[in-house]
């Protein structure tokens, strides 16, 4: 009996606000939401620009030719990097961003600069 | 009042006058070279297709160059700027044209407006570009010509751009229809700007608001929810029914699909309801090698509908460019239902840089042979390869130049190719024999689908060395054959698949020919290892010189490997791997000990495998078994191996480096 029960709730659950949608929303207006569901930035996309708009900063620009890297082929190729590689690269970026926010104090201190050298450093790794 | 107020004030201007003062507050961002479309000239239609990218940069779509053919005036080569003025205004964009003052234009890209600029002093003459970038050194142009974002100093922007005394066409949406605003930074850009044409009829069953099934409507709730796999389980079963419910479960399925990060299995359900209908192709990255040439690979066309296979096709046909290292083809849909396929390329370093230079060494003295490759050479996606080596047993020389062109299928190689090759004597192994030949080639190859590829080769040898010198009849003659060479691949996954070729030879004093084929495939076996294995059969007819036999060794001579037994031995061919028909293969499993990013390095056991047959049937085929271990360093596609292997009664130690030269 409870498993019945259970199950009917899971089924009222998902069908019930799509009965109450349905008097509202025609073909037309779902089918219009989908297309915006589309056109939105995917998970990806939004890695993608997290990475190129750290390359694209001046002083980035500036460290990378700097050193000798040319900053519009390190985005060239992170643009040619897959979605699963790209998120990969994305994660390390946020992760080294953060591990470096929290260093700091009265002993250490770690530089723009040296951040961007490790970011950059980072990416060559892993693009190059 | 000051230079820099009326500075302000003709911007303003030239953005249309008082509704635009009153939106120039809104401050848009600069334009940046990846927020505008990039649209590809056909001839004479330069100022057609700088119009064409102004007015998608504002949203409009399905305009293309060829919308502005009927102002072109043939005796002047193209569109009179007056023309392009007036035909932007009546599509409903104010336009201000400029002259004498370069650094206006300047000014309206970092204020969210592209100009159209008119150049002259290059080829052809007078030709419209867009500028869609500048900083205080460096200016980005959208060439219709060439490509986008083409990158080139302040200074020679202005130098070729002086002749037209500075002719700018600065054209930003007129406030009747300016609802949109300026495009997004994100390059997403609303549908409120008008469209041009329409590709497909609209839905059907429009009128009237029919009630939505319940399952949908819940499938719907999924999906807002971020559940696109539960969507997609509701959806699947009403997906093949008819009507607007069949279809908007189809649509549910593509959005699941896409949103769940699947973009094939998306186009494969929008295909059933004839969506999407590709409205531009925009292929970036490639900064020396023209846009035309990239778009062209991909063989996908603006109005026509893209599938998943002619998707998967072009991202083949894209990384075969000689110049193009690395590269991505997706799509991204539009508001209307189309889309914009985007290519992504990394392009090779036109000259060998630090990393060619340790492998160039590395072939040197592994392998005796020095190879180089450099380009684009020619801005047509190109690649130049040249070789030369001096083992005793093998001297060789040659070039390979392969080029993608948009004017013709595939890729298009020809080379040259010299080789002298001293070879053990068959009945007294005491001497050797000489063959020399030289040969020029021309070869076609390209992907006719997503896992086939096709070439072919046709070309003359001359042969001094190796081939009779008189023909059937005793008859002194030059030693010439054609030869023919067809070649086929099928990669159903990368580095997994089959090879076959054939070749054939023939001339007045010889027709030979050779075949072979190829099974080749690679696995991971957990993160830090790989299995390969590669197993291939190569035959020849009895006429064929030696200088064609196949053979396996430790892979500086054939590519075949037998480690255990060299091919060459006091400067001759003729190991026990070598003879007119042979299957070999390698099981190799790799470890990595090291690895940071690209570079990695490891170690390897392997066992090589061959069976020969001897030339004329003078004896049993002779089986070969070598196995051995070895060290690897290698970064992206080239590497350095180093390996020890069990011949016959003794360890044999070789180098090599990957991949091989052509040829």
């Amino acid at each position: 009996m409870q498993r019945i029960v259970a199950a009917l709730l899971l089924t009222a659950s998902v069908l019930l606000p799509g009965q109450l949608r349905a008097q509202a929303e025609s073909p037309e207006d779902l089918e219009r939401e989908l297309r915006s569901m589309v056109v939105s930035p995917t998970a990806a996309d939004v890695d993608r620009q997290m990475i190129l708009d750290f390359l694209d900063r001046e002083d980035v620009r500036d460290v990378a030719t700097g050193h000798g890297v040319d900053p519009e082929g390190l985005q060239d190729r992170v643009a040619t990097l897959d979605d699963e590689s790209t998120s990969e690269l994305a994660d390390r970026v946020r992760g080294v961003q953060e591990d470096l926010a929290q260093v700091g104090g009265d002993t250490f201190v770690i530089t723009s600069t040296t951040v961007i050298i490790i970011l950059l450093v980072l990416i060559l790794i892993l693009v190059a | 009042m000051t230079r820099s107020g009326l500075a302000a004030l003709w911007g303003l201007l030239a953005l249309g006058g008082p509704s635009s003062i009153l939106t120039a507050q809104a401050a848009p961002p600069a334009v940046g070279p990846e927020r505008v479309p990039f649209i590809g000239q056909t001839p004479l239609l330069c100022g057609g297709a700088a119009a064409a990218m102004v007015e998608r940069y504002w949203g409009t779509r399905r305009v293309y160059g060829d919308d502005y053919a009927h102002l072109v005036r043939q005796h002047q080569g193209g569109i009179a700027a007056g023309d392009l003025r007036d035909e932007l205004r009546r599509n409903g964009y104010d336009v201000h044209v400029s002259t004498g003052d370069p650094e206006a234009a300047f000014r309206m890209v970092s204020r969210g407006i592209p100009p159209i600029l008119l150049l002259t002093g290059g080829e052809p003459a007078l030709h419209y570009v867009v500028l869609v970038g500048a900083d205080p050194e460096t200016a980005w142009i959208h060439d219709p010509n060439f490509g986008p974002a083409r990158r080139l100093a302040r200074r020679d922007l202005v130098a070729r751009w002086e002749g037209s005394n500075f002719l700018a066409l600065a054209a930003r949406p007129s406030r009747t229809v300016e609802t949109a605003g300026p495009p997004s930074p994100g390059g997403v850009r609303s549908s409120r700007r008008p469209t041009r044409g329409s590709p497909r009829p609209p839905p059907a069953e429009s009128g009237g608001a029919s009630p939505v099934p319940p399952t949908l409507d819940s499938a719907m709730t999924l999906l807002r929810s971020g559940q696109p796999e539960g969507a997609r389980r509701l959806a699947r079963p009403l997906a093949g029914d008819g009507g607007r419910h069949g279809g908007l479960a189809r649509r549910i399925l593509a959005t699941a699909a896409y949103t769940g990060g699947d973009p094939l299995e998306a186009l494969r359900h929008w295909n059933a309801l004839s969506d999407p209908v590709i409205d531009l192709v925009d292929v970036r990255g490639a900064e020396d090698v023209r846009h035309h040439v990239l778009a062209a690979r991909l063989g996908l066309r603006p109005r026509t509908l893209l599938t998943p296979d002619a998707l998967r096709l072009a991202r083949r046909r894209l990384q075969a460019v000689p110049a193009v290292e690395t590269s991505r083809v997706d799509y991204r849909p539009l508001p209307d239902g189309s889309v914009v396929v985007q290519g992504f390329v990394a392009q090779r370093s036109p000259w060998p840089g630090p990393a060619d230079g340790i492998a160039i060494a590395a072939r040197a003295i592994a392998d005796e042979t020095i190879a180089l490759e450099a380009g684009p050479l020619f801005s047509g996606g190109d690649r130049l390869a040249l070789h030369v080596g001096w083992n005793r047993a093998q001297r060789r020389a040659g070039a390979t130049f392969a080029t993608a062109s948009e004017h013709l299928p595939g890729i298009v190689g020809v080379s040259l190719d010299w080789r002298r090759e001293r070879h053990r004597s068959s009945s007294d192994p005491g001497w050797t024999e000489v063959e020399e030949r030289i040969r020029g080639g021309f070869q076609l190859d390209d992907w006719v689908a997503e896992t086939l590829a096709l070439g072919l080769g046709v070309g003359m040898e001359r042969w001094r060395l190796g081939l009779p010198a008189t023909d059937a009849d005793g008859t002194s003659t030059a030693r010439r054959v054609g030869f023919a060479t067809l070649t086929a691949a099928w990669s159903p996954l990368d580095g997994s698949g089959v090879r076959a070729s054939g070749s054939t030879w023939a001339g007045s004093v010889a027709r030979f020919a050779m075949a072979t084929v190829e099974i080749f495939g690679d696995a991971a076996l957990g993160e830090a290892s790989r299995i390969s294995a590669t197993t291939a059969l190569s035959v020849t007819t009895s006429e064929a010189p030696r200088t064609v036999w196949p053979g396996a060794g430790t892979g500086e001579l054939r590519r075949g490997l037998l480690r255990g037994h060299p091919l060459a031995s006091d400067g001759a061919v003729g190991g026990a791997g070598f003879g007119p028909h042979l299957v070999h293969g390698t099981l190799d499993a790799r470890r990595s000990f090291f690895r940071l990013g690209p570079l990695e390095a490891g170690g390897a056991i392997f066992v090589d495998a061959a069976r020969v047959w001897p030339a004329d049937r003078s004896g049993p085929p002779r089986n070969l078994v070598d196995p051995g271990v070895g060290l690897f360093a290698s970064t992206g596609p080239r590497e350095i191996r180093l390996d020890v292997a069990r011949g016959d009664d003794r360890w044999v130690v070789s180098a090599r480096v990957s991949p091989p030269p052509p040829g």
